[in-house]
């Protein structure tokens, strides 16, 4: 019995260790986005929102800040808006290469980005186009396509097609099913998928190096690039603002569609 | 101990097998990590291929290493997949 206790414990102490492991970097940049000195040092020598205000004058930032919230809506849109009716037809309907097609618009999840990203701008090369913000938007959709379409077939696997068959056996065509029984009942996984689209294109680096141009760059391509060329802490900050947004979109969104949900779970 | 270490994990362990391949894939092409915190000497295939596409343009040796790579992963994941089952992850994904 002793031994069992001292089991937990090291369990307990483990699981501390791995959240700290995980979040203690997090904490130390959010801190240090507050230090006045130019250099980092613990504890702090004082407290200061001098690299906030530095970094709202700073106009690149505010334009890669402009691009970011864009590209990230237009992405969670598009996604979202292939992503449904693809959910729909891999899960309501029977058709042939059905289990193929699926693989194939989730295998993104499992491609290195660094793969998609020369993949893609090969083929805009192929297809002699320049690189611009619809390229952007194209690669962003392929790499979110697979959340959306994962999150969203969850939920239509737990909805049951007895209501959609009631609807149409009540004279609804298949439309109206669709608008009035099975996008509210569906409506928190897309709002869901469309978070997710969100976050991963506001937080995406490495394929977005491949596809950005001077004048679409995002926030985190900017920080990268200011961090090769030397360490600011004016990047703690805006490191700051995006954890703070990464982490408080998803919070309030859950909310929201917890609220939502709460109105007309059936 | 004989029931953790015998019959406990079992059901677990298609996930922990898919969890590693998993972790496996996204490590391999991981630009970020080895570019920031690593050293000299510590670059990993995707700064070999982001410094030839985009550094010096040398598109035809990056897609070379890109196919490599991909050939790499889908062999490991088809290997893996045969014996243990990757498709476990999408299963459980997709049926919540």
């Amino acid at each position: 019995m002793k031994n069992l206790i001292s089991g937990w414990t090291l369990i307990k102490l483990y699981t501390i260790l791995v959240y700290a492991w995980m979040f203690a970097p997090i904490v130390a940049v959010v801190i240090l986005a507050f230090n006045p000195q130019q250099f980092g040092t613990f504890p702090l020598e004082g407290f200061s929102f001098k690299w906030f205000v530095k970094l709202s004058q700073n106009s690149t930032i505010l334009e890669a800040f402009k691009n970011s919230l864009v590209l990230g809506s237009l992405t969670a849109i598009f996604s979202t808006a292939i992503g449904v009716p693809a959910a729909l037809a891999f899960i309501r309907y029977e058709f042939k290469g059905k289990e193929f097609l699926n693989t194939i618009l989730i295998a993104p999840i499992m491609i290195p980005e660094v793969i998609l990203g020369v993949a893609l701008l090969l083929f805009i090369r192929w297809l002699q186009q320049p690189k611009s913000f619809v390229l952007l938007l194209i690669g962003h959709v392929v790499l979110t396509l697979p959340y959306v379409l994962l999150i969203v077939q969850a939920r239509l696997v737990g909805i049951k097609r007895e209501y959609e068959e009631a609807a149409l056996s009540l004279g609804a065509n298949p439309f109206q099913t669709f608008k009035e029984i099975t996008f509210p009942l569906l409506a928190p996984a897309i709002f869901a998928g469309m978070l997710f689209a969100f976050t991963i294109s506001f937080d995406d680096v490495t394929a977005t190096l491949f596809w950005a141009t001077a004048q679409n760059q995002t926030v985190p391509v900017q920080i990268f690039s200011m961090l090769r060329t030397s360490i600011s802490p004016e990047i703690n900050a805006l490191g700051a603002v995006m954890i703070v947004l990464t982490i408080s979109i998803p919070l309030a969104a859950g909310y929201v569609a917890r609220r939502f949900a709460r109105g007309n779970t059936p | 101990m004989a029931g953790i270490s015998g019959s406990y994990p079992a059901p677990s362990l298609p996930g922990v097998s898919a969890g590693c391949l998993l972790v496996f894939v996204l490590t391999c092409g991981t630009y970020l990590p080895p570019m920031i915190l690593g050293g000299p000497n510590n670059e990993m295939i995707a700064n070999l291929i982001f410094k030839r596409v985009i550094g010096t343009l040398d598109w035809p040796f990056g897609s070379a290493i890109s196919v490599i790579l991909l050939l790499l992963l889908v062999i490991i994941v088809y290997t893996y997949n045969r014996y243990m089952g990757i498709n476990q992850i999408f299963k459980s994904l997709s049926k919540g």
